[in-house]
């Protein structure tokens, strides 16, 4: 989704908007974070999900549902559609027209 | 970074850019004492003001003139300018934070602690009601009758003057004398700041007792809604030796509305720029919840003039009509009026008023008679019912030495009518050219004076209202006809009244209380009618209060008041000035208790209440069981994606407003009810319930459409079951987004919680089995 904003030369909406890295907390930091809040035994294990959207236009959509829905939805039509359309590309769809994504998240478990 | 509005009350001294020298060093450093938005005093530490002298220096002077007011311009990347009000000559300046600076002479608001703000800005508003002031009746009866201001560029020494001589001249005096001190006893050595000998007194009534200071108290005390009227009399300013405003009431109203946002400003400049200060009018019921919520004022403008829109009569002739009267209400909601008194305190071509007692009744009613050609007119009638008792006049006295004397043009040469034994009613009622007004007030959503309308009138007004089912109809002070309250309570009106000392006042919140209606939310406010000619309760030891106090809402203390030198304390001075409305507060509660305190609290939710359904919100009403959802919507009532106040139209007004939420009731299931959840932009983001056959169900915008299924009820599975919650446990979904994990766990038969800023919690019903951690 960034990739294709940037593609499509959209001007960062907040700062550090197409930093990925600014949405993850990683797992030395979690674990970090927890234990410095006074949890114990704290683990933090990456897990690995399948999503499926049942149509491309669906996945598409999800940028409707994310901090950067008002900006594409701000943008004139004609911008819009090529964000959209870069977006999907980068998408992979099966032949029946489902998009699976891996999607990955770092779990922790702690004690207090 | 230094703005030319965060200068405020900072120690500055000056460089000149160009020159690269110090400025006035010598009187410097400056206390920078705002006179106006982005205008300055610079106050030397000689308590001195640098003012241009108009030939090309500057000196300190000892008296602040337009010469020492210097507007900033600029700002700190490219630069600020001095530019002088009075000759316009500008300097590019660098300000350069120094100390050693002297304190600005003012007014103390004498509280410390922040006071309280709401959940969010749609939640349930909690704070006080001042439901009739008159902060800018300094301009009544031309405006040199009232001795004072609530403000001034200048500060406190400026506007409550150390002598009110230049007000008391020729007949302004005399009716001062009238008016003021219960009459005929006004002090000969009253003196202002910084002594303030005499007044403020709680029967000053021609001295300013709203300095805003005293207003800034309250409202750290917990006064969240404050009506202002804007007020005149033209037939008593037409009486007055010196007057520099025309006695005309519409004119009169421009002007005080002029005031009443240059004060909104002066408090502003105060609070470092437009828009930080307390101090807040609002046109409409969701600006005004939003105002509230965020620890502030709501200021409400209304009116209370005689002529409203010119509208008199004279010898039972309206002098207008139904065109001058809309074009009336325009330019009133032009001006940011949203209430008015379409009666006061003469019959107009509306209808009657409810008439004055006492000695200043005498002197109203030949003004009655100078604008309408006759004395009020009364008939007999039960005491239920009656208007203001009339007194049998003049034998002597000061009404009638001032009648037959400076101001004998009030009485056209009639002597005073001697009227029978009471009770007495007003013979006018609501005129048709009455009716039509109040059906346009309710169409165009005003909300409805009632007070100073005869009893008659009085009763067709709500008789009206209640066939329209319009709930913006209040009795606010003085000159009610109680024995309308019922119907008031019944409509989803509001009443505050008259401020009486302590247990009474505690008596006549109960009174009421008995006849406010259960279907609307009960709050109860106060109207002051400080500044209206209205006296204060005085000295009291009944309930004596302990200095300092803490605020009902606890975060703020109170010391004693102080004015210069003046030390204000409730038991010994009464109710002097409107500061002391902190004190008659905490003083309240000791004589109710919390149950009072309580519905003190209740007075700025109840007041948004009745102005919300005034303007049109549907009131309360609930849901049908078994109602639907939809990908988008609940039932036809509520639709993802609207604004608060778009809720509030299609679905009505919730039974309380928790958090960032809506929460409306089932009907026929008491435990059941439907949430619906805004986000910080107050958008409706999540509807859910647990109305439908028992089950959870909640509908979210786009992320629900795209994301939920996809992508976070898979998360949410995988998340719960490695947290392995127990059967019984309780699960704390922090930073809960859309709510799935809380939604997740309760169908689980877990009881959740969502703490996105206070979101409601969920008692949900049980299905689903979690499956096995796929992730693993």
């Amino acid at each position: 989704m960034i990739d294709a904003m940037q593609e499509c030369e959209i001007s960062k909406p907040y700062p550090r908007a197409f930093d990925a890295a600014s949405y993850v907390l990683g797992v030395e930091e979690l674990a970090q974070l927890l234990t410095k809040a006074g949890f114990r035994d704290v683990t933090v294990e990456t897990v690995e999900l399948g999503c499926v959207w049942a149509a491309g236009d669906d996945a598409v959509a999800t940028i409707s549902g994310t901090p950067f829905g008002p900006t594409v939805s701000g943008l004139p039509v004609a911008k819009r559609e090529r964000v959209q359309a870069v977006f999907r590309e980068r998408l992979e769809c099966s032949p029946a027209g489902e998009v699976r994504v891996r999607t990955a998240s770092n779990i922790a478990r702690g004690v207090k | 970074m230094l703005t030319i509005y965060s200068l405020v009350h900072r120690c500055e001294a000056l460089t000149g850019t160009v020159t690269g020298r110090p400025i006035a060093r010598a009187d410097g450093p400056f206390r920078m004492q705002a006179a106006a938005l982005g205008v300055y005093l610079l106050y030397t530490p000689q308590d001195q003001y640098l003012t241009d002298t108009g030939s090309g220096s500057l000196a300190a002077q000892s008296d602040p003139s337009p010469a020492a007011e210097w507007a900033v311009r600029g700002n700190a990347r490219r630069g600020f300018t001095l530019t002088n009000v009075a000759t316009s000559a500008r300097t590019p300046v660098r300000f350069v934070t120094a100390g050693g600076c002297a304190t600005y002479p003012e007014a103390q608001v004498d509280a410390t602690g922040n006071s309280f703000a709401g959940a969010s800005p749609e939640a349930n508003a909690l704070g006080t009601v001042e439901g009739h002031a008159h902060i800018t009746a300094f301009e009544l009866f031309g405006g040199d009758w009232q001795c004072g201001r609530p403000w001034s560029p200048y500060g406190a020494p400026y506007a409550l003057p150390a002598s009110c001589a230049k007000d008391e001249q020729g007949t302004n005096g005399v009716f001062q004398k009238t008016f003021d001190y219960s009459g005929g006893s006004r002090p000969s050595n009253l003196h202002g700041w910084p002594t303030f000998v005499g007044w403020p007194s709680p029967t000053a009534l021609a001295e300013e007792g709203d300095y805003y200071t005293g207003v800034e108290r309250a409202w750290r005390a917990g006064l969240r809604i404050f009506v202002t009227d804007l007020v005149d009399n033209e037939q008593l300013c037409q009486q007055m030796t010196t007057r520099h405003l025309p006695c005309n009431d519409m004119s009169s109203v421009h002007v005080q509305s002029g005031d009443l946002y240059a004060l909104q400003d002066y408090i502003d400049a105060q609070s470092g720029g437009p828009g930080k200060g307390w101090f807040r009018i609002v046109t409409n019921p969701f600006q005004a919840r939003r105002v509230i919520n965020q620890g502030k004022l709501a200021v409400i403008e209304g009116i209370e003039v005689s002529r409203i829109f010119g509208c008199g009569e004279y010898n039972n002739v309206p002098e207008c009509n139904t065109a001058q009267v809309d074009a009336g209400l325009k330019e009133v909601h032009d001006l940011g009026v949203r209430t008015f008194f379409p009666v006061h305190e003469f019959d107009n071509a509306f209808g009657g008023t409810k008439m004055i007692a006492g000695d200043s009744g005498a002197v109203v009613n030949a003004g009655n008679r100078e604008a309408t050609g006759s004395f009020w007119t009364v008939e007999p009638c039960p005491a239920q019912d009656q208007d203001a008792e009339q007194t049998s006049l003049p034998g002597g006295g000061l009404p009638a030495s001032i009648l037959n004397g400076p101001v004998a043009g009030l009485t056209g040469g009639n002597p005073l009518p001697i009227y029978g034994p009471g009770p007495h009613c007003n013979v006018h009622g609501l005129t048709s050219l009455g009716a039509y007004l109040i059906n346009r007030m309710i169409q165009q959503h005003f909300i409805i004076q009632t007070d100073h309308m005869s009893s008659k009138t009085a009763t067709a007004a709500v008789a009206i209202a209640t066939a329209r089912h319009h709930s913006g109809i209040v009795s606010a002070h003085c000159c009610s006809s109680p024995q309308l309250f019922k119907q008031i309570y019944a409509d989803g009106g509001f009443v505050s009244e008259p401020v009486n000392p302590l247990a009474a006042f505690v008596n006549i919140e109960g009174v009421d209380k008995a006849e406010s209606s259960p279907q609307y939310h009960f709050g109860f406010g106060w109207g002051s009618d400080m500044n209206g000619l209205a006296e204060q309760p005085g000295p009291s030891s009944q309930y004596p209060v302990t200095y300092p106090f803490k605020s009902y809402a606890g975060n703020v203390t109170f010391t004693r008041e102080v004015w210069g030198q003046r030390v204000f304390d409730l038991d010994t001075d009464g109710l002097a000035n409107y500061g002391l409305y902190a004190d008659w507060l905490h003083g309240l509660q000791l004589a109710g208790g919390n149950a009072m305190m309580h519905d003190m609290f209740q007075g700025a939710e109840s007041y948004l209440q009745m102005w919300e359904r005034a303007v049109g919100v549907p009131s309360t009403s609930c849901f049908a069981p078994g109602t639907r959802f939809s990908a988008r919507r609940f039932g036809p009532r509520l639709r993802l994606g609207e604004t608060t106040t778009q809720a509030l139209f299609s679905a009505g007004q919730p039974v309380s407003r928790p958090g960032r939420s809506f929460r409306y009731c089932v009907a026929g299931s008491p435990s059941r009810h439907v949430s619906a959840v805004f986000n910080a932009r107050g958008r409706l983001v999540l509807i859910a319930s647990n109305a439908r056959r028992g089950h959870v169900r909640y509908v979210a915008a786009a992320s629900e459409r795209f994301m939920r299924r996809q992508l976070f009820d898979p998360w949410a599975r995988e998340l719960l079951c490695r947290a392995g919650p127990n059967n019984g446990g309780s699960v704390l979904d922090v930073a809960t987004g859309p709510g799935t994990v809380a939604h997740l766990v309760a169908t689980q038969s877990f009881t959740a919680s969502s703490n996105r800023t206070a979101s409601p919690s969920f008692r949900l019903g049980r299905r689903n089995v979690l499956s096995g951690c796929s992730g693993r």
